[in-house]
């Protein structure tokens, strides 16, 4: 067996453990279907929140699909189908949405047929920026459409043992494919480099842990920015898990309590807990919301200092 | 007695032109050394910002607003309430994205409410719902214009040209504490393809002259982010089917750096706690300190200039860039 499978299987034994110890309340008796909202799911977006603030919470709007959610989804489709017919965005963006009863399935193929021409050009333009940006990366664009795999799914899903627990990584492209382990790279595009590092462990957890097999490097797109190469080591996946357990405390404490410590920071203005997290109240009374640096005259509510 | 006939300058001929004859590349070596300059000089500002004032971000809009009165950018700051002109500007942007990607259609209400849905601008379709007839009337007149515009001016591009929409750009200097930030309404050729780079800045209403600083430091930007300058950067302007194109070459890019380092030194002063000053100029009218501006009010009495009677434009694109590269 080589090496990297043999870790591979090391963190999965670890992520069981570790993870397993914070989530008791939340057992998988085998054979039994658990619903889906009753599954946690730590995903990066959970990890990246809890990794600012344990106590944070996402505001309360409910799902909604939208071009721009669906970008990532039908962008895989439509990358795909650029690298193996070797056509352009929209000739592929065209075929895909043509042929999307084949392709997709669910909420977002039901949302999908909705679309009259100006909606399936709002998501259209969304997706082509999208996709023209990660086909012509270079790490990607200079690999044969055999020698890279792209990920429909764009996740890496993992079920702790034992536990309604999901790990979930993004995961664009896998590449090269089918090649030798020391090649084994994972492609995700993110939406800037700012925590970069956080992506590419969470990525590359991700892969250990659905693969059993501990990859050799995660390149992270940011269309709007660039990108940032990692090798995975033991720091960076070590890092990764630690983040996943603080994640799903954070979570048992949000759906079991107690409360869990809160940090407060600039994601506040973003948390629904905001009025009446005391820690949060303090941090802004003492940080003047700036839009771009500057503390405007008169606020008139939002905000362009990012989160 | 009618014109001679003559080809109008136009979107369609532009992209035409370049990929008969490409503009021949900018000197790579010249350019490095002026993003390595700015870049240097842009990071020795941000040292003196104090770090609780940091990231600052210097969207285009901003440089603008900085270099004209700074208590005016400090009083604008944050989103803008929606307004007819705002409005006009997101759904010519919908139209431009139509046009390259699937194609218009006759039905341009019927399209353009079902982008708004499909993009989840629900505040933009209580806008149109809540608005007056005759404003609703206004802007679908406009939008038929521009899809008129669009079909003559533009033509169907080319798939080749891999038309990107809403192109957005970050770059984060001096270790991120700096943001650059830019969205191009349609970025066409370039990185990724074997055609030349454009970069078009699309406006709801009439060209005019003070796009190009907007444009240069489109270019700026995005020379700073993909290592190259584009070949050209354009405004299109939909209400006369206008075009401003710019080539790019390093003395553009030159001249765009010193503009942004001149609001760059302006930015990291107010953000250190300097009182801002007063500067009246021919948007004083639109400014909500007006009330609180005696020079400002004093310089209403002035004659005013064509650069103001097109403010809407700019206007327009205020949220575009600063918010959700829309």
């Amino acid at each position: 067996v080589s090496d990297h499978r043999i870790r591979g299987v090391e963190w999965r034994d670890r992520a069981t453990d570790e993870i397993g110890q914070v989530t008791g309340m939340f057992p998988r008796p085998p054979e039994m279907k658990i619903p889906w909202d009753d599954i946690i799911k730590l995903d990066l977006h959970v990890v990246r929140r809890a990794d600012r603030c344990l106590r944070a919470a996402d505001p309360d709007d409910e799902y909604q699909e939208t071009a721009r959610n669906a970008r990532r989804r039908v962008g895989l489709a439509v990358l795909r189908r650029v690298r193996e017919d070797g056509v352009d965005p929209i000739a592929a963006l065209r075929s895909v949405l043509d042929e999307r009863d084949r392709l997709f399935t669910g909420r977002l193929l039901a949302w999908m047929d909705t679309l009259g021409p100006g909606g399936r050009a709002a998501l259209g333009a969304e997706v082509v920026t999208w996709v023209a940006s990660l086909a012509s990366w270079s790490p990607l664009a200079r690999l044969g459409h055999r020698e890279a795999d792209v990920l429909l799914e764009g996740t890496l899903d993992w079920d702790v043992p034992g536990r309604a627990v999901k790990v979930r990584a993004p995961a664009d492209v896998l590449a090269p494919h089918g090649v030798r382990p020391p090649d084994r790279r994972i492609m995700v595009v993110a939406p800037n480099l700012h925590d970069a590092d956080l992506v590419a462990g969470h990525a590359a957890l991700g892969y250990a842990l659905s693969r059993a097999s501990v990859p050799a490097q995660v390149a992270v797109l940011a269309p709007a920015s660039g990108a940032a190469r990692f090798g995975v080591d033991e720091e960076l996946l070590g890092a990764a898990l630690s983040r996943v357990v603080a994640a799903a405390a954070s979570v048992v404490a949000a759906r079991m309590g107690p409360e869990a410590p809160a940090t407060a920071g600039r994601w506040c203005r973003w948390c629904r807990l905001e009025a009446e997290c005391a820690e949060a109240q303090v941090w802004a009374t003492q940080h003047p919301v700036r839009f771009g640096g500057l503390v405007p005259i008169t606020v008139r509510g939002g905000a362009d200092d990012g989160g | 007695v009618p014109s001679p006939a003559a080809d109008r300058f136009t979107v369609g001929a532009l992209l035409d032109d370049l990929l008969r004859s490409p503009p021949p590349p900018a000197d790579q070596e010249a350019v490095a050394d002026l993003t390595r300059w700015f870049t240097e000089e842009a990071e020795a500002r941000v040292q003196v910002c104090p770090p609780e004032a940091r990231p600052l971000r210097l969207p285009k809009q901003r440089i603008e607003s900085l270099l004209a009165c700074e208590r005016m950018t400090l009083a604008q700051l944050g989103p803008l309430p929606l307004s007819e002109a705002l409005v006009r500007g997101r759904c010519t942007d919908l139209q431009v994205a139509q046009h390259v990607t699937t194609g218009s259609t006759p039905e341009v209400e019927a399209d353009l409410r079902d982008a708004l849905l499909t993009r989840g601008d629900n505040d933009v379709l209580a806008w149109i719902d809540e608005s007056g007839d005759e404003a609703r009337q206004r802007l679908w007149r406009h939008a038929e214009h521009v899809r008129s515009s669009l079909r003559a001016g533009w033509g169907q591009v080319d798939g080749s040209w891999w038309a990107r929409p809403q192109e957005r750009v970050q770059v984060g200097l001096a270790g991120g504490d700096l943001v650059l930030t830019c969205t191009f309404d349609l970025a066409v050729g370039g990185p990724g393809t074997d055609r030349p780079w454009l970069l078009l800045e699309v406006k709801a209403g009439s060209a005019r002259d003070g796009n190009r600083s907007d444009l240069l430091w489109y270019s700026l930007v995005a020379t700073l982010r993909h290592g190259r300058p584009p070949d050209v950067v354009a405004a299109w302007s939909a209400a006369d089917d206008g075009l401003v194109p710019v080539p790019i070459g390093v003395g553009s890019l030159e001249a765009a750096a010193r503009r942004g380092l001149a609001a760059l030194d302006r930015l990291v002063e107010l953000a250190a706690g300097r009182e801002p000053e007063v500067r009246p100029n021919g948007r004083c009218r639109w400014c909500p300190e007006l009330d609180r501006c005696e020079p400002g009010l004093a310089s209403l009495d002035a004659p005013r200039t064509a650069s103001d009677a097109t403010y809407l434009d700019e206007e327009l694109d205020l949220l575009a860039d600063e918010e959700t590269g829309w």
